[in-house]
């Protein structure tokens, strides 16, 4: 995957591409979109998610602390973590990525 | 004495991706540990598990990059320490669980209980402890705060130490090495003098001094050495194991150092040196002792014991006489993990007499120009306090800002404080103050988990092994030695702990 950078005004809900990309026609899109702050909705406003909430706590609680600070810097705010294996299934496909 | 626990690759996992809906109270360990400054031990046979789960799962939610620096700055916040090749291929723990039978070898080495949630680790090993006890034991442990936690002060440098002891081992050379030989040329550069020479231990340093002298024909049986009447007793011995003379004079009661006013009147035709001691770390008035040394030629012999890195004026301890003898005891500012000691001085014939005294008198193979002894530094203790001579200035700054709180903010009537001449003429191998109440005082203090020392409890005089002084009356030394407390006071001791201990002391 690659990033591209360009604006363009939304119009009856479609975005339309610049000449210079016109070869992304077609073609299955990521997009994030950086908007101006006081023409967006309430309801559309990026939600907050409890873990980044409870990190920003401990963070606070613990008067400052580099790698939490780092760690808040970079995480999405909506990030929380769904277990869904063990850490042996999960060492298991991560040594077996590595060694084959 | 706990200071610090290893977590387990699921706990160190549980915080590094959040996992809180199996873990809900993993933030609460790394808030307590950080909370009751305990350290986050991991082994380092744990490191390559956590990494690759780690990595594999945050990649799918950050930039690989962002996660490989968010492990990083996680484990620039733990202590590793490592993990020991001595394995009982025929322990139960090793046969069902390998990679928990090396954290538990690693929890042995230093103590320490393992955190972690996994049942089986829990079931098969009396060292480990789950989340919920560890969180119910430290919000009920009453904090203990010690004179001195020599092993958390050593735990600083654990992986420097490791790497200075494998260099020796495989080094293949374990007497008067590469390392003795490093120490020499940096102990001496720190202390700003032409030589340092290692040495067995601190009294070893004093005797080869007075007895190198001996040898080079300065000093003879029977002249005598001025010597305060309140040191450890270590100063004296040097003195009478070499046929000489101690002769006592009398502390400063504010600093408790030898009172230069008090020396001149001791001064006999057979006087050949003055032996001041910069007790608890702050240098003697070497202005005036090294004016009264000129006027009657004697030589000026420091005991730099307690003093390592101590200036007055623009010298450091070690250098202000004709040569200065030091102590690395482990508890010392600059301390060994077992005995040793060294000898500064500029005069060249000095330290080459000194260095062959200490190794049987041999200036060169085989050959012995002297009866000599052996006292020489060990390579392996040479190693060690190459470590900490590099972290040594560190080490004395957070006991001066230990010491200026403690100046600052103790106010209480019936506690003397010590007086300082200048900041950087000491580096507080002690705090002690003086109480006509020190018995009770310290019952007090142990009671609130306060632990103080007394350095020393009986004058040199009034010790049996100098039954002939036991008469003579040194009355400012009684008084000192009657009253004076330490307080405790270290590189690792806690802002919360300097605070509680000044807090307790106001309020007796």
């Amino acid at each position: 995957m690659y990033a591209v950078k360009f604006e363009a005004d939304v119009r009856n809900g479609m975005i339309e591409l610049p000449d210079e990309y016109k070869n992304l026609e077609s073609q299955h899109l990521q997009i994030t979109a950086i908007v101006a702050n006081n023409t967006i909705s309430p309801k559309f406003k990026e939600e907050t998610s409890d873990t980044y909430q409870a990190l920003e706590q401990l963070n606070s609680d613990m008067g400052g602390n580099e790698y939490l600070a780092f760690k808040l810097k970079n995480l999405s705010k909506t990030y929380s973590y769904v277990t869904t294996q063990l850490d042996d299934e999960l060492l298991y496909e991560a040594l077996k990525e590595k060694h084959g | 004495m706990v200071d610090g626990y290893i977590v387990d690759v699921n706990i160190a996992l549980d915080y590094l991706l959040d996992r809180t809906d199996v873990s809900p109270r993993v933030y609460d360990v790394f808030l307590t540990l950080q909370k009751r400054k305990l350290n986050i031990y991991l082994s380092s046979s744990q490191i390559h598990t956590i990494s690759f789960i780690f990595l594999r799962e945050a990649k799918k939610s950050r930039e690989l990059e962002i996660a490989k620096n968010e492990l990083s700055l996680f484990l620039k916040q733990c202590k590793i320490i490592k993990t020991p090749s001595y394995i009982d291929f025929n322990n139960a723990l090793f046969q069902d669980d390998s990679e928990d039978y090396l954290v538990e070898l690693s929890a042995k080495l230093i103590g320490a209980k393992i955190i972690t949630r996994d049942e089986k680790f829990l079931k098969n090993s009396e060292l480990t402890i789950n989340v919920d006890d560890f969180l119910k034991f430290q919000i009920n442990a009453t904090k203990q705060i010690p004179f001195l936690d020599l092993k958390s002060l050593n735990a600083q440098y654990f992986n420097k130490y490791e790497k200075a002891f494998d260099t020796v081992v495989n080094s293949g050379w374990y007497i008067q090495g590469n390392e003795c030989k490093e120490f020499d040329k940096e102990f001496a550069s720190y202390c700003g003098t032409k030589h340092a020479i290692g040495v067995a231990n601190g009294l070893d340093a004093l005797i080869l001094i007075l007895r190198a002298y001996k040898e080079m024909g300065v000093m003879n049986n029977g002249d005598e050495v001025i010597v305060p009447s309140n040191t450890y007793i270590a100063s004296i011995l040097a003195i009478s194991q070499n046929n000489l003379i101690p002769v006592l004079v009398e502390p400063n009661l504010e600093t408790y150092l030898i009172d230069p006013t008090k020396i001149e009147e001791k001064i006999t035709s057979k006087t050949k040196a003055i032996l001041p001691v910069h007790l608890y770390g702050q240098t003697c008035e070497m202005d005036a002792i090294n004016a009264i040394s000129n006027k009657y030629n004697l030589k000026v012999i420091e005991d730099s014991a307690q003093s390592h890195g101590a200036y007055f004026g623009e010298k450091r301890s070690g250098n202000l006489g004709d040569a200065s003898g030091f102590s690395f005891y482990p508890g010392k500012n600059l301390g060994a993990l077992g005995d040793g000691g060294a000898v500064t001085t500029n005069d060249d014939e000095l330290a080459a007499t000194i260095r062959a005294l200490g190794n049987y008198g041999s200036h060169k193979k085989y050959e012995n120009l002297y009866q000599g002894v052996n006292s020489r530094l060990d390579e392996m203790q040479a190693a060690m306090l190459r470590v900490k001579l590099r972290y040594l200035d560190d080490e004395v700054t957070k006991r001066r800002e230990i010491a200026n709180y403690y100046l600052e903010n103790i106010k209480n009537e019936k506690i003397v404080l010590p007086t300082v001449r200048a900041e950087n003429n000491h580096v507080w191998h002690l705090f002690v103050i003086r109480t006509k109440e020190r018995d009770e005082l310290q019952k007090y203090l142990s009671k609130k988990g306060i632990q103080t020392l007394i350095h020393y409890p009986i004058p040199p005089h009034k010790q049996q092994a100098y039954q002939k002084w036991n008469d003579q009356s040194y009355p400012i030394s009684e008084n000192i030695h009657n009253n004076i407390l330490s307080l405790p006071i270290s590189g690792v001791q806690s802002v919360e702990d300097t605070h509680k201990i000044t807090e307790t002391l106001n309020g007796y």
